[in-house]
């Protein structure tokens, strides 16, 4: 403690230069993170989906097409119709769950392949191919407030908007009132398969969509789509079988499964999912290419400036460490007075990166990028060399100094 | 208290540019005693408090404090020595401007290994205390007069409680009515028991000591008031050979 406060005295000294280090540093430790969180979120979309056969899935969307008329995907759904049993086609089936507490939760419906190949960001509990729950209970995996093995019950409707009486008053949907429990819960800041892409050309991040919990507060709910098909007679939520959707083949990748996938492409826009996660991990070493040089001069900037400020505080501290040794500290410790003032200055730099990441956080879209073991890290490295490399250059100073040349100035 | 014995020390020994600091020094101090060491600039005065303070090494001889060998100590015994038994005053004061009167006085304290914030606070109040400037404890060191200065640096390497004290010109900065109330001041830690070595080119300070010794190029003898009447500066040859900033 003791040289901790000589640091802080040391500090002190030069407050308005050390705050300029102080910012550097939070500088450099924002954007590291920024490109880590960067990284994990494209990490993220591969990781989820590196179960799936790539060559021999496909993801296929008709409302990429912008036809108007239709044809082309009553084309689409005609081809696929012809070829049923070459293939497995799944969707992310959205159902409407109505609430009677609470927001209404976002949930989407996954076929067996899907659930199978899935590597989803489970926070706790399982996922839904281990799901086991008490008979008439659907299991769910859930992103929002909810806890695993808490029981939710929620209305299964149409989801088509209320319909009037002849008095003008909305006539109640249809609907069955469910129980779910919940088997297991993906992170707050989570991809979600919603299969959703709009572009020719998707990439992964497109197929599956990021949810954040914190900033939409809208709860998501997964579940098994063979859990609700009972329910189907009650309640029209059938789907179209050409929309959206991931196309398997059983076999692998043949020469029958590709013909089909260039004759559904006449129809249809079709990618392999090899395409997707390649346009994925391209898009993720851009981001990294271009960030990277700036992070590293930032880095660089801050460090040869935390360097001269240790440096020029060592000098100006000479004679008083010569004072220190006098009244006992041994000649060797001045180190640990050094290491005391780069503690002082990542203490201020860990009590400022709050505020600052608070204020920058909207600009910045912190909210939006998956924090890992990564940014840990990648911030303890840089706090590393931010206290590591400092002490370089003092030692190498006092190598050469003695106590006697600075208490001989008055002697 | 301190036994020299035939201490040698060479600055850039082997080096034609080497410099004879102190030449076989034997010197004999009681525990109480106030001795005075006089003599020209450049004659080894500091040196020879260098090795008396455990600042520097010596190169040949023995130093026996309190009985024991100090040239046998680790760098750890060293500084604990620095620490607590001996103080150290210098002429500049020595003062840390960016610390406080308190601060200052509980420098010393920072480096005693077991003493806690609040125990240095109360032992650096007693010992400004002591020394009559208890009410200028929070003030700056750079608003206080050369005087009270010197007091603070006093006070300094009076806190850990040493029993030898070494000061280095005391009153060299100091105007005649202040030099008399520092020397009173030492003079009073001496009666109280504290072992005192000054070095002082002061005839007045040299009246108030026990004993004096001189030096001149590196040779140390028994001196006497008559010794004050030499020329302050070294003989020709051997300044040159004293360290260049030794005094």
């Amino acid at each position: 403690m003791t040289f901790l406060y000589l640091g802080l005295r040391m500090f002190r000294r030069n407050l308005a230069l050390n705050v300029i280090v102080i910012l550097q540093i939070i500088v450099a430790l924002l954007l590291t993170n920024l490109l880590v969180g960067q990284y994990n979120l494209a990490s993220d979309t591969l990781r989820q989906t590196a179960g799936f056969d790539a060559d021999a899935t496909y993801y296929y969307m008709p409302d990429a097409t912008m036809d108007t008329t239709g044809e082309r995907i009553e084309a689409a759904a005609a081809l696929l119709a012809q070829h049923e049993g070459e293939y497995l086609a799944e969707q992310a089936v959205q159902v409407f769950l109505e609430s009677t507490e609470g927001k209404d939760p976002m949930t989407y419906a996954y076929g067996p392949e899907t659930i199978a190949h899935l590597d989803a960001t489970l926070g706790a509990g399982v996922w839904l191919d281990e799901a086991q729950t008490a008979a008439g209970r659907i299991p769910c995996v859930t992103v929002g407030p909810y806890r695993v093995g808490e029981v939710l019950t929620f209305t299964l409707t149409d989801g088509k908007p209320l319909a009037l009486d002849e008095n003008g008053e909305p006539i109640a949907r249809p609907g069955v009132q469910l129980e779910f429990e919940v088997v297991g819960t993906l992170q707050d800041t989570a991809y979600i398969l919603t299969m959703n892409g709009m572009s020719n050309d998707p990439r992964l991040d497109e197929i599956l969509e990021l949810s954040i919990y914190e900033e939409e507060g809208t709860p998501i709910l997964l579940c098994r789509q063979a859990d609700l098909a009972q329910y189907r007679q009650q309640v029209d939520f059938s789907f179209d079988p050409a929309d959206n959707a991931l196309m398997y083949f059983p076999e692998g990748r043949t020469a029958a499964s590709e013909a089909l996938v260039a004759s559904l492409s006449e129809h249809t826009w079709v990618t392999p999912l090899s395409e997707a996660r390649a346009r994925t991990q391209e898009e993720r070493s851009k981001t990294i290419q271009t960030l990277l040089p700036v992070i590293l001069a930032l880095l660089f900037i801050g460090l040869v400036a935390l360097v001269c400020l240790t440096l020029l505080n060592t000098m100006r501290s000479l004679r008083t460490y010569a004072l220190y040794y006098i009244c006992g500290m041994r000649w060797g410790d001045h180190r640990k007075i050094c290491l005391g003032y780069v503690v002082c200055l990542l203490l201020g730099a860990a009590v400022l990166i709050g505020p600052v990441m608070y204020l920058l956080g909207e600009m910045l879209s912190l909210g939006e990028l998956i924090f890992g073991w990564n940014n840990l890290a990648f911030s303890a490295g840089i706090v590393a060399l931010a206290a590591l490399v400092p002490l370089v250059g003092p030692a190498l100073l006092m190598r050469r100094e003695t106590p006697l040349d600075y208490l001989n100035e008055s002697w | 208290m301190i036994e020299l014995k035939n201490v040698d020390k060479t600055y850039n020994p082997g080096r034609p540019n080497a410099v004879y600091a102190l030449r076989r020094v034997s010197l004999h101090i009681e525990e109480g005693e106030m001795v005075g060491v006089i003599g020209p600039s450049g004659a080894g005065k500091s040196t020879l408090l260098h090795v008396l303070g455990c600042i520097d090494r010596f190169d040949s001889g023995s130093y026996l404090l309190d009985g024991r060998e100090v040239s046998q100590l680790g760098d750890r015994e060293y500084s604990r020595l620095r620490n607590r038994e001996i103080g150290i005053v210098l002429q500049d004061f020595g003062l840390i401007e960016e610390f406080s009167v308190l601060e200052n006085v509980m420098t010393p304290l920072f480096f005693t290994p077991g003493m806690r914030g609040k125990a240095r606070r109360k032992r650096a109040l007693e010992t400004l205390n002591q020394v009559g400037i208890g009410n200028l404890a929070s003030r700056s060191v750079t608003a206080l007069s050369g005087g009270q200065k010197q007091r603070v640096a006093i006070a300094r390497a009076l806190v850990n409680h040493p029993r030898l004290l070494l000061a280095d010109e005391p009153t060299g900065a100091l105007d005649q009515k202040t030099s008399a109330e520092i020397m009173a001041l030492l003079h009073a830690l001496s009666e109280q028991g504290h072992t005192l070595v000054v070095i002082t080119h002061d005839p007045a300070v040299a009246a108030v000591c026990d004993r004096l010794y001189y030096i001149q190029d590196g040779t140390l003898r028994d001196g006497s008031a008559a010794d004050m009447a030499r020329p302050v500066v070294a003989s020709p040859a051997p300044a040159q050979e004293a360290p260049p900033a030794a005094e």
